[in-house]
């Protein structure tokens, strides 16, 4: 559902291995001198990409850290297998990780359930380098329980080549009102989709990329269900409906065959999505697109400035019950919030990262051939600091998510207009999360 | 029962050497009821108890509700929309799969038929078939814009169905994958039943002049009652609990039209981390489903009487 989930590893092995060989030279000069003292075994729980890239950087860390020793476990968050993992080794009282790679959607969740530990005093040094809205989800009254990963800001990503054909200047997609314009004459003049947009199998993502840009959510901060009294819920939700009534969206399923190969085809002209699809396109979606992609912030609604969203994203987290606490946040300081790792994951994974303390190095201001040459980390990492702070992601974002997505397929199929929409969806939530 | 003290005198000393010939048998179906009171009638126990309970999984923090979660379970439009789903789902399906297993017993039953064991193999086949293998091909074959399906239907001037996309085609999709993998299984049963019945029954019919027709539905099925009768119940109970099929094929959409009461309480025990409700949906969904049973063997009985 996230970044991580669909992502795989992509980069040339060249590039690859001289970053490593430039890794091993700095794991003597990093930033925290690793206490090699530390000893035991931990277990790292993770899905198949993520574990790829922290393997890479298994040499570096067994020469930091010589007496700890790491076992990664594979568990895919694909129908939530890894998290049903995670709460049954929480029940047992046993048997759970040291440390868990958790997706921001279903940390709430955890940290609540006292799950994970308190990393309160570790993750404070890194705070000032993190944006409020990626504190958030670790949080509760006031403590710490995760330390941030990766972040999806959300980019509009486009093609070139129909924008030209179309003879649509991207630049001139400043609000959403542009872009259904733009979508108008990109579908008149070169018959592509602006975007994929589902009706009945609506997963309910862009509706939440939508109200995350103008920092709404499913609740408030005091958890309250906003979506029915939220007047920007009902500017989210019009706007995809006015894409649907457009007739310039096409009917496809996210995360299928259909789906891909409408992108790959050149069948769509934009994808509003987080900067980890970049990677999917280059990596596995559209490899043989290069050139043809390049990258804007995302349109702004009327009377506001926000350019960006968040989707997705995740943190490592140390188990509560674990027996090796302090090798277990030694493990996610050197991988994740060191510099020269951090940036070696980022290489290998395109995750991108939560550490705004990164985006100075010269790696994100490089063009990316792919993207015509665009310097894309740069777009990224501008907006990444602007990602507005909304609650999405709740202790029941789950059924939220699935509620809400049941009212927006009933609204596509023209069972009833978007406020019936939100309010349905605002009824049932309240009555299954018990929330005001 | 008698107590102890009044047994006679003479087999008291008999017992240690009776319990001792008794060990070994004892051992040896010892494993089916260990795993039957670990696996089985504990867990019956624990979600008893639970489903009084609210509990999100902490060791030993359940706390006591009374009835509440029975009493917030019967205002929840979904559980009872996933009943009904299961109810429809029934009815597009099994009319469908019991007359064709009946249909196709009665003609593999005919000895003049040459390939006999190797038909009735093809038919069975998709039985034996992983679920989750046959529904990602389903879910490829009912594809809206590439699947096979619509496809050939586009070839002979039939217009693209939308097999996913729509609630009532979503339903007869899973319909069709239920047909597919469980009219072998009816076959197989209807068989054996068929076989039961005395050929001389369906000659004495026919020399009274009974069409081939007429002694399939005045004489076959009325002495294949039993048979019926067990395929129709086992059918109600497998659709209430159908699951993988489902998940696999739609996700339980679009619009929650084929989400079936064991996936809405695995998303309300594991997903929403609510054991206790997870528990009572999972009691009431058990005394639903024995009721249907109970009915309907009441009611195919009397007709028998």
């Amino acid at each position: 559902m996230s970044s991580l989930r669909l992502n795989t590893a992509r980069l040339s092995t060249a590039r690859l291995a001289t970053l490593t060989l430039a890794l091993l030279g700095a794991a003597a000069s990093a930033q925290t001198t690793p206490n090699t003292a530390l000893k035991g075994t931990i277990s790292v729980w993770a899905w198949k990409d993520p574990i790829a890239g922290l393997k890479s950087l298994d040499a570096a860390f067994a020469k930091a850290y010589p007496n700890i020793k790491v076992e990664y476990v594979q568990k895919d968050p694909g129908g939530g297998a890894i998290y049903n993992a995670y709460k049954l080794a929480f029940s047992a009282g046993s048997g759970g990780p040291d440390v868990a790679l958790i997706e921001d959607s279903h940390l709430q969740q955890l940290v609540k359930l006292g799950t994970l530990a308190d990393l309160t005093s570790q993750v404070k040094p890194y705070v000032v380098n993190l944006t409020p809205a990626k504190l958030n989800t670790a949080t509760l009254n006031g403590k710490y329980y995760a330390m941030p990963w990766d972040i999806g800001p959300v980019v509009l990503y486009y093609r070139r080549d129909l924008f030209k054909q179309a003879g649509v200047n991207p630049a001139s997609l400043r609000t959403w009102d542009d872009y259904l314009k733009a979508a108008m004459v990109i579908k008149a003049k070169t018959g592509a989709d602006m975007l994929p947009l589902s009706k009945a199998k609506n997963d309910g993502r862009l509706l939440e990329t939508l109200l995350w840009q103008q920092g709404s959510g499913y609740v408030n901060a005091a958890g309250a269900v906003t979506l029915d009294k939220d007047p920007r819920a009902t500017k989210a939700l019009d706007l995809i409906q006015s894409l649907y009534k457009s007739g310039a969206s096409a009917d496809i399923e996210t995360w299928t065959d259909s789906y891909y190969k409408v992108i790959a085809d050149g069948k769509v002209a934009t994808l509003p999505m987080a900067a980890w699809m970049g990677g999917f396109l280059k990596g596995w979606i559209a490899p043989k697109t290069e050139g043809q992609w390049g990258v804007l912030p995302l349109p702004a609604f009327a009377g506001s400035v926000s350019r960006t969203s968040n989707d997705g994203g995740s943190q490592l987290a140390v188990w509560n019950s674990s027996k090796n606490k302090d090798a277990a946040w030694a493990y996610i300081q050197f991988h994740i919030a060191q510099k020269d790792s951090a940036l070696a994951l980022y290489e290998k994974t395109d995750f991108f990262p939560a550490l705004t303390s990164l985006y100075k190095d010269p790696a994100f201001s490089q063009g990316d051939a792919f993207f015509g040459g665009q310097k894309i980390s740069q777009t990224y990492t501008a907006l990444a600091k602007t990602i507005p702070a909304a609650t999405v992601y709740t202790t029941d974002y789950t059924d939220m998510n699935s509620m809400l997505s049941i009212e927006i397929q009933k609204m596509a199929l023209g069972k009833q207009d978007a406020a019936a929409a939100l309010k349905n969806a605002a009824d049932v939530i309240r009555s299954r999360t018990r929330r005001n | 029962m008698s107590r102890p003290l009044d047994l006679p005198a003479f087999a008291r000393p008999a017992r240690p050497a009776r319990r001792r010939k008794h060990l070994w048998p004892m051992l040896f179906i010892a494993p089916f009821f260990v795993l039957f009171l670990v696996f089985g009638v504990y867990p019956v126990i624990f979600s008893a108890v639970l489903s009084f309970q609210e509990w999100n999984g902490a060791p030993g923090q359940q706390v006591w509700v009374g009835w509440q979660n029975y009493a917030s379970l019967f205002q929840d439009r979904y559980f009872w929309s996933s009943m009904t789903n299961s109810v429809l789902i029934f009815l597009l399906h099994f009319p469908v799969m019991t007359l064709g297993g009946l249909v196709l017993a009665v003609i593999l039953n005919e000895n003049r038929l040459r390939f006999q064991g190797l038909w009735r193999a093809m038919i069975f086949l998709p039985h034996l078939t992983s679920m989750v293998a046959a529904g990602i091909t389903f879910r490829l074959l009912f594809e809206r814009d590439s699947g096979l399906v619509n496809r050939m239907l586009g070839g002979v001037g039939i217009p693209a169905v939308p097999w996913l996309d729509n609630e009532w085609w979503a339903r007869v999709a899973v319909g069709i994958l239920l047909v597919w993998a469980w009219t072998g299984y009816q076959m197989v049963i209807f068989l054996s039943a068929l076989q039961t019945i005395p050929g001389e029954v369906n000659e004495a019919a026919l020399i009274d002049g009974a069409g081939r027709v007429q002694v399939f539905w005045k004489i076959t099925v009325p002495l294949m009652r039993p048979a019926i009768v067990f395929v129709t119940t086992l059918s109600v109970i497998g659709t209430f609990a159908l699951y993988t099929e489902p998940v696999i094929l739609t996700g339980g959409g679009p619009i929650h039209a084929t989400t079936t009461p064991t996936m809405e309480i695995y998303a309300q025990a594991f997903n929403n981390i609510r054991y206790g409700y997870g528990a009572a949906l999972s009691y009431v969904y058990f005394a639903i489903v024995v009721a249907a049973t109970l009915l309907q063997l009441r009611l195919t009985n009397r007709g028998q009487g």
